[in-house]
């Protein structure tokens, strides 16, 4: 058997992996804020994705944006509701209430968008390119590009700029921050904002690549936690190559074991990892 | 001398015990007053609470006035806009942050009443910095961490500054020097509150000195006035020949 279509689908995989990760990973390490409806703000971004394009004709390109808008709009209003908690930085609770959050988009999703599979009509899904014996399609690049470019352009701003310093000094210490006169509770909101607007970008671009159901959010935060942990809770760099690692992992594994057991496989994986080097993979 | 903050009846409790128990005390503008007391008398509780802040989960209640407006009530980050600027005790910079991100997060307010700061004017004032600007403030010295946070906090153009246990950590012949440069501080217009463990030295420096005893202030005069009384003589200054 050929390894190189797998190690291709693999990084394609784990872009989309290494994608919807970037988010929470943002949320964990400058909010320590987790969101358990971040798989749900995924779904619903493919879902907006789809509508826009089959109810309302907007072409795929400008569905994606809209997509993104709906959700951070979505994002925002979770984040003020859940303020108080935030500030107490209430894990449980939070945990709780994001889950709650979920189950409530789950299933307004579900009553509006109806419980049928249903394909985002993107021009990239169709178009076939090859690599040597690997198949490949134009979409599974756009994922590829998506994360690096969002991988990229988190890590400029975290490091190279006031937002960045802003946001790493809440991070660290969000008592003391208030004494260089940040407010924490705005860093809190735009963090989260932000982390909702990317899962819905993650959702606009990864999900033409199969069917999508109202349902789909649970198994992707499921997928999400497990990149943000092994790349060490809120290393940027950690969750990018955890993410496309895991992609490659489950694509082979899937090929070479069975499909059938790659998300255990996934997580015998996060199981040893955690057991040797509780941090996960970061190094600092 | 017409007062910059005034503080009155000022009262703080951690869940049932009581940390401060009704305290009034005033900064003049241009003045240097430090505050004394043993530990847990409620000095670190007092400069926290003129500041609105708490590491823990205090409440307060009494007048805290800057310049006559009313800031009880105010948040932390909304007081720092307002003039009042702390330096905490014991971890008062972002350790993962370098120097120069440490200074460039507080940018002085457009309207600054204060002295506005630029970076090099810190590196003015603090002249080992410069040397240090991209090392990660974790791997400082307790000295230069204090000269960042010290500097993080002129940045922020205060009309008071607020610096609690500036000395921690830093060798005894050191303490003398941090308090001239806080004196130097206060002779270019800046009010300075002080909470300091070594009270022999803050009496050379400072214009005025409370003396804080279990939440309550016990005595406060001048810096001459409080270098004999005999509780400081008896408790800080090696009994009353000190």
């Amino acid at each position: 058997m050929n390894v190189v279509p797998q190690l291709v689908n693999g990084v394609a995989l784990g872009a989309g992996y290494a994608l919807l990760a970037v988010g929470w990973t943002v949320l964990l390490s400058a909010a320590r804020l987790v969101n358990f409806a971040h798989g749900q703000l995924y779904m619903l971004g493919a879902f907006v994705t789809w509508f826009a394009i089959s109810s309302l004709g907007v072409p795929y390109l400008a569905a994606i944006p809209i997509a993104v808008v709906v959700v951070a709009v979505i994002g925002l209003v979770m984040q003020l509701l859940m303020t108080r908690l935030v500030l107490q930085q209430n894990i449980v609770s939070l945990m709780l209430v994001t889950l709650a959050f979920g189950y409530l988009i789950e299933g307004g999703a579900a009553s509006i968008f109806g419980g049928n599979p249903e394909i985002i009509d993107s021009p990239f899904r169709g178009h076939n390119l090859t690599l040597g014996s690997a198949r490949f399609t134009e979409q599974d690049v756009l994922i590829l590009v998506a994360a690096l470019v969002m991988y990229a352009g988190t890590f400029l701003v975290l490091t190279r700029t006031k937002v960045g310093r802003v946001v790493r000094g809440v991070a660290e210490d969000p008592k003391l921050a208030q004494l260089y006169g940040i407010n924490a509770a705005k860093v809190y909101v735009g963090v989260f904002v932000f982390a909702a607007a990317s899962a819905a970008l993650a959702g606009a671009v990864i999900a033409p690549r199969s069917p999508i159901l109202t349902s789909i959010g649970f198994q992707e935060v499921i997928i999400t936690f497990l990149v943000v942990v092994l790349g060490g809770i809120g290393s940027i760099i950690g969750s990018l190559v955890v993410g496309l690692g895991l992609g490659i992992f489950v694509a082979l594994f899937g090929a070479f074991a069975s499909p059938a057991y790659s998300t255990a496989a996934a997580f015998a994986v996060l199981l040893v990892v955690l057991v040797l080097r509780p941090e996960g993979f970061k190094t600092r | 001398m017409s007062a910059l903050l005034e503080v009155s009846d000022l009262r703080v409790r951690y869940g049932h015990s009581t940390a401060l128990d009704g305290v009034d005390l005033t900064v003049g503008e241009g003045e240097l007053v430090a505050v004394a007391g043993a530990n847990g008398a409620g000095k670190s509780t007092l400069v926290n609470a003129v500041a609105g802040w708490s590491r823990g989960r205090a409440t307060a209640t009494g007048a805290v006035r800057l310049d006559g407006r009313e800031l009880a009530g105010m948040a932390p980050h909304r007081r720092t806009k307002h003039g009042i600027v702390l330096v905490p005790e014991g971890k008062g910079v972002f350790e993962q942050l370098t120097v120069e991100d440490n200074l460039r997060l507080v940018q002085p307010p457009k309207n600054a009443v204060g002295k506005r700061y630029e970076i090099e004017d810190i590196y003015e004032v603090f002249p080992q910095l410069p040397d240090r600007s991209s090392a990660r403030c974790s791997t400082l010295s307790g000295g230069e961490r204090q000269m960042v946070a010290v500097g993080r906090a002129l940045r922020a153009a205060p009309r008071l500054l607020i610096l609690d246990e500036p000395s921690v950590g830093l060798a005894p012949r050191l303490v003398l020097t941090v308090l001239r440069h806080v004196r130097d501080l206060v002779r270019g217009g800046l009010s300075v509150l002080l909470v300091e463990q070594n009270v022999k030295a803050t009496l050379e420096v400072a214009d005025r000195l409370y003396l804080l005893e279990r939440g309550r202030v016990a005595g406060s005069g001048t810096a001459s006035e409080m270098r004999g009384d005999e509780r400081i003589a008896a408790a800080y200054l090696g009994g009353l020949t000190g």
